[in-house]
């Protein structure tokens, strides 16, 4: 990833315009599907169509809620889970495997209006990691749980149990495979209770691709709903052949995640390490509201200064109390989209569209 | 030719019981610090002299953290920590991790000896067996409870231990660690081993918080100190008084220590006390609890 950073950066920096309105819309929300090395020609036309068409049906599902009165918080959750749902993303079903073929999920929510916020790391029996962050916010006195515990807390709370092998896909598993040889690291038993290898095909191009999309895919929402009240949300599976129970940035509030009224909403998706050792998400906000920066000079210093300047790789969605929205990545693509009320949906991939 | 200068700031813990006699807590936090003050001036990297600090905190069991932890709602310790080099901006961090002595060692290993900033859990675990950390092989017997306070439900504990300092290079650097309270809720990760609500340090500050640790993430407290410096304009007195007035209106509590760039300490806090200590850069020593 690194070699292609500086190359990257120039470019980057030319397409990350603001897409911000004239008017304060009523309500928007704008969405990442993960940042990588996604760039023209790598996915058929088919598969291309079939990102843009998920990223919009999950805009318009959240947007729905959002011109019916849904809060914010609302809007966020009940995108993510869609796109938790949906295997071609990093997220629920289809998240990447860790080294010993498990699927450890992470995720967090904020509530920019009270600073409420939620957060669960390394579940592996939650359909719906968003749900149970925002569990954790309104039904436990506590901001994070991890592991078992978590888990303990989702049964009790009544959030929606899998069995591990919901979260399968044989492209994951491939892939896994594949970072476990050139590692030199033992593959892990074929989990139980998933279709046999030969009932599903994958091509290597598209094991290519989604190496280097989702070396840090992570989905995220931000909304502002009609009441002026601002959220974000963040869910993933990590990293593929993840070690040691490790945590990047999307549980982690400041990092992945982070919404106030007074500043900004704001999901992340990139080197998670990098994200938590610059808190990203805040770092946007603190630019908002002590700088005084509007959301697209505050979302470039962040990601194409300090971030880039650290070595770190990703980008953000970013949006304020007035709606106004920035995305900012220093990859060559982000899958990412947003949706204003009385406008259109608008979806992008590549670095050149906005 | 480096300057002859250094600070160090520690805490026990914020929310001491007014009730209660700290001597014991007030003097071991003084004579810590003086003693890691004296490496600082000694060429010790402000890195390795708050690792050096957290651990003797850790191991003495005046604190809720290492040795003085209390068992979580199932019996278990589950310890978390955290540290960050200013100078590098390198963090490592473990939380949920029972079983082994010095969970701000761990942290420590997972910023050397690994691509990650954090790990959780059994795999947090199994990473301090292959690095061969320090175990504990018999919990019933070697953690004392510092604390016989049992949480009712729904209320935030505050025990921490935390270090900061400015070595002569000028460099700063920050750790944080605890252990639990009676009762606690199984998984529950806080503020301490979370970089940017615990702990921060990057080239214009340290600070190491403790307190009603949920309120701390809500505000990424740390890092929202130095936002304040390198945003705001404010200085680090400002920057932390500001970042703990913020949280009392949401309703939390706590304390934070803290060291600037030139070597400047504070140790501000909004709950009944903080256990602290500190040795400024001209070697005056200052400590309290209320």
């Amino acid at each position: 990833m690194k070699r292609l950073t500086s190359a990257i950066c120039f470019s980057a920096l030319l397409f990350s315009a603001a897409a911000s309105a004239q008017d304060n819309p009523e309500w928007a929300i704008a969405l990442h599907g993960g940042a990588g090395v996604i760039e023209r020609g790598d996915m058929s036309p088919a598969m291309e169509a079939e990102y843009r068409a998920a990223l919009e049906d999950a805009l318009r599902l959240g947007a729905g809620q959002l011109e019916i009165g849904a809060s914010a918080l609302d809007a966020v959750e009940v995108t993510i889970r869609t796109m938790e749902d949906d295997p071609k993303f990093n997220s629920g079903k289809g998240a990447v495997f860790t080294a010993a073929g498990r699927n450890e999920l992470d995720a967090s929510i904020m509530d920019g209006e009270t600073l409420n916020a939620g957060a669960v790391a390394g579940v592996t029996r939650v359909r719906h990691p968003i749900t149970l962050a925002r569990l954790v916010m309104t039904d436990s006195p506590h901001v994070m749980l991890a592991g078992s515990g978590a888990e303990t807390f989702a049964e009790e709370a009544g959030a929606e149990l899998v069995t591990p092998s919901h979260f399968f896909t044989e492209r994951r598993w491939q892939s896994l495979l594949r970072a476990l040889e050139e590692k030199g690291l033992p593959a892990p038993d074929r989990p139980e209770g998933v279709p046999a290898p030969e009932e599903e095909t994958v091509d290597d191009a598209a094991l290519d691709l989604m190496e280097r999309e989702h070396k840090f895919g992570t989905v995220g929402v931000v909304a502002v709903d009609r009441e002026g009240n601002i959220a974000a949300g963040t869910s993933t599976g990590g990293t593929t052949a993840k070690l040691w129970g490790r945590v990047g940035d999307s549980p982690i509030i400041g990092a992945g995640t982070y919404a106030s009224n007074e500043s900004c909403a704001v999901s992340g998706t990139g080197t998670g390490e990098y994200f938590i050792r610059l808190t990203v998400a805040s770092a946007v906000c603190d630019h908002v509201k002590y700088k005084g920066e509007d959301i697209q000079t505050a979302a470039d210093a962040v990601i194409h200064g300090d971030l880039t300047e650290l070595g770190g790789d990703g980008g953000v969605v970013a949006m304020t109390p007035d709606g106004a929205v920035a995305f900012s990545f220093n990859t060559p693509g982000m899958y990412r989209g947003h949706l204003r009320a009385g406008e259109e949906p608008k979806v992008m991939i590549y670095g050149d569209e906005d | 030719m480096a300057q002859s200068v250094a600070s160090i700031a520690l805490h026990g813990g914020a929310g001491p019981d007014p009730s209660k006699n700290y001597d014991k807590h007030e003097a071991h936090l003084r004579e810590l610090a003086r003693d890691a003050h004296k490496r600082l001036l000694d060429g010790e990297s402000a890195m390795d002299a708050i690792v050096w600090a957290v651990k003797q905190l850790e191991d003495s069991g005046l604190y809720i953290a290492g040795r003085g932890s209390s068992p979580n709602a199932n019996g278990e310790y589950e310890l978390d920590a955290s540290l960050m080099d200013g100078f590098t901006r390198r963090a490592g961090a473990v939380a949920a991790m029972r079983g082994f002595r010095s969970p701000v060692e761990a942290a420590r290993a997972v910023m050397r000896e690994t691509p990650h900033v954090m790990l959780v859990g059994a795999g947090a675990e199994e990473f301090a067996r292959a690095q061969g950390l320090e175990r504990v092989d018999d919990p019933a017997d070697y953690y004392k409870p510092a604390s016989d306070k049992k949480l009712a439900t729904g209320e935030l504990g505050h025990g921490t231990v935390g270090a900061v300092a400015m070595d002569a290079e000028g460099h700063l650097a920050a750790a944080t660690s605890t252990g639990g309270v009676i009762n606690k809720m199984p998984g529950r990760v806080g503020d301490s081993p979370v970089i940017g609500a615990g702990t921060w340090a990057d080239k214009r500050v340290a600070v190491s918080c403790t307190g009603q640790g949920e309120f701390f993430m809500r505000a990424a407290a740390a890092a929202d100190v130095s936002a304040r410096i390198r945003y705001g304009g404010q200085d680090v007195e400002e920057a932390t008084l500001g970042a703990l007035q913020d949280m009392k209106r949401q309703g939390g509590d706590g304390g934070m220590i803290a060291i600037d760039g030139r070597g400047r300490v504070v140790m501000p806090f909004s709950s009944s006390g903080l256990k602290r200590a500190c040795v400024h850069k001209d070697g005056r020593v200052e400590s309290g609890v209320f």
